[in-house]
């Protein structure tokens, strides 16, 4: 990456952190945050397995992580265009593609707070703190799923631009993604015929590192290199589409509402 | 003699009748714009079911099929419940447009107006929830028979119906700090979600959330809901639950009256229902 584009991620990164401490609003998924958490731990331990109730703190986690980057940095690029922000913004040389991914890894590191909350909700309502087993990998787990996230993040910023349509589905995005991601039930206990369309989303890569690193159940050896590489598809995705918008943007002059 | 455009209205009820009639005229339009067939077959309810079986493969994790059966079948009822909460939204967007202050003078009386005026959610929410569970459901061990399918039906529809009440009260509230709408609904569905019996047995929580609950429609539905799930619900509890479930949204609903009479009065004596 260029210095002009580590720039323009810095730029765009501190840009959203002061969009996120004016606009609270935009911090809803972390106030649902411990509810889910709620939920989820309080329907395993209901049921008599505490075992899994470090799992049922992983899933919130994560279920906020990309709630925020779906909401929030999947917007990016559309709040410019309705404020008339968005051709001054193609017209700078800064490199566009920076600026969005540096916005939404902002975003998704905020949502990552949620795993603190989800852990204060656990250890409420089980009575002792779930401890890593290798604090570690699980953090290297994070940082990946941090990375990954925002990479499928820059993708969205850009899709809605370009394909208009797309942003109707933008609500739809959540849970179909859980599900598909394996967030708290192993992919190895979905349906067979499940399983392969679950292995390309890069959310079931990071719910088994990071429930390896808790100690929950191992992972595959496979699992750091598939999140890495599932994580990057979303990288290399989010650029070609946002260089696209620009392509398009800067030959037609119609990314506007006018 | 024909009656004259803008006359006040004959008695109290008829107004609020019409207000609650305007109100659901709105909220049809509303419904257009919010849906199209397609955005809500392929948007929302393909949404909604990936939501249910979220929640219903946690019973295969749990390890037993009536796990999955019981967690599919809490999680469909508040797929409706999640929707109707979505009144809280919709009765903010007559502030942010605008149109509040018209509302808050009119003779018609806020109340009713508003409860009129968020009753797209009902029947989207309704056929989703409805989906799930007689569609979806016998993929997941929910196979009632008809007799308890059509208790189910009948105890989700009056339970739904009294939880837009519930709405309507914190929507009232609501008015007041619009910038919450969002939280507000998000906050009440998951709380109802984790101790309503949806999908953890209201006897996990500590005796005063017990207590509490009783007062919410949907706890009354969900008891009914299971039980004819599992063949169990005797026409005495179908009845029993019904009229707890009818009786309390009745309650809710008297509040939502008093709720949004109370912020009328206080924005027309203030004139602060600018945004």
């Amino acid at each position: 990456m260029s210095s002009a584009a580590l720039t323009a991620v810095g730029t765009g990164g501190r840009f959203q952190l002061t969009l996120l401490r004016r606009i609270p609003q935009q911090l809803i998924a972390l106030v649902a945050a411990p509810v889910t958490a709620l939920v989820l731990v309080a329907i395993v331990d209901s049921a008599g397995r505490r075992d899994l109730s470090t799992a049922a703190i992983i899933a919130p986690g994560l279920m906020t992580m990309w709630t925020m980057t779906l909401f929030s940095a999947g917007e990016a690029l559309e709040v410019e265009r309705q404020a008339g922000t968005l051709e001054p913004l193609l017209a700078t040389p800064a490199p566009l593609f920076g600026l969005v991914l540096g916005r939404v890894l902002v975003t998704s590191g905020v949502g990552a707070l949620g795993f603190v909350e989800c852990w204060l909700v656990g250890w409420a309502l089980v009575g002792t703190p779930a401890v890593p087993d290798r604090p570690a990998y699980f953090a290297l787990g994070l940082l990946l799923t941090l990375l990954a996230m925002a990479s499928w993040g820059s993708v969205l910023a850009p899709l809605y631009l370009l394909a208009r349509s797309a942003r109707t589905f933008q609500n739809s995005l959540s849970f179909p993604l859980f599900l598909l991601g394996g967030v708290l039930v192993p992919i190895d206990l979905y349906p067979e015929w499940a399983q392969p369309v679950c292995r390309l989303v890069f959310l079931t890569w990071s719910a088994e590192v990071l429930r390896d690193g808790a100690g929950v159940r191992p992972a595959s050896a496979w699992a750091v290199p598939l999140l890495i590489v599932t994580g990057a598809a979303g990288l290399v995705v989010g650029a070609w589409l946002t260089n696209r918008l620009v392509t398009v943007g800067r030959r037609e002059g119609r990314l506007g509402h006018a | 003699m024909p009656e004259l455009v803008g006359s006040p209205p004959v008695n109290p009820v008829v107004g609020a009748v019409r207000a609650f009639r305007a109100g659901a005229m709105v909220s049809r339009a509303d419904l257009r714009v919010v849906y199209t067939w397609r955005t809500w077959t392929f948007g929302w309810l393909v949404r909604i079911i990936c939501q249910v079986v979220f929640y219903a493969i946690i019973g295969r994790l749990l390890g037993s099929d009536d796990d999955v059966a019981r967690l599919f079948t809490g999680a469909a009822v508040m797929a409706a419940v999640t929707e109707v909460m979505l009144v809280c939204a919709s009765t903010t967007w007559e502030r942010m447009q605008g149109t509040l202050p018209m509302l808050v003078t009119a003779p018609g009386g806020l109340a009713a107006t508003l409860a009129g005026r968020s009753v797209l959610w009902l029947p989207s929410g309704l056929a989703t929830s409805t989906v799930c569970l007689f569609l979806v459901g016998p993929f997941f061990h929910v196979r009632p028979s008809l007799p308890d399918a059509l208790a189910m039906a009948a105890l989700l529809v009056v339970g739904v119906l009294a939880t837009y009440a519930v709405g309507l009260v914190l929507a009232g509230l609501v008015l007041w700090a619009p910038d919450l709408r969002n939280l507000a609904s998000t906050v009440a569905v998951g709380l109802m979600t984790a101790c309503c019996g949806a999908v953890v047995p209201v006897t996990y929580w500590p005796g005063w959330v017990q207590g509490t609950v009783q007062a919410l429609p949907i706890t009354h539905a969900l008891v009914g809901i299971h039980a004819a799930r599992q063949g169990t619900l005797t026409a005495a509890d179908f009845l029993g639950r019904l009229g707890l479930a009818a009786g309390t949204g009745a309650v809710w609903l008297a509040l939502s009256g008093l709720v949004i009479g109370y912020f009328a009065t206080v924005t027309r004596r203030s004139g602060r229902y600018e945004l």
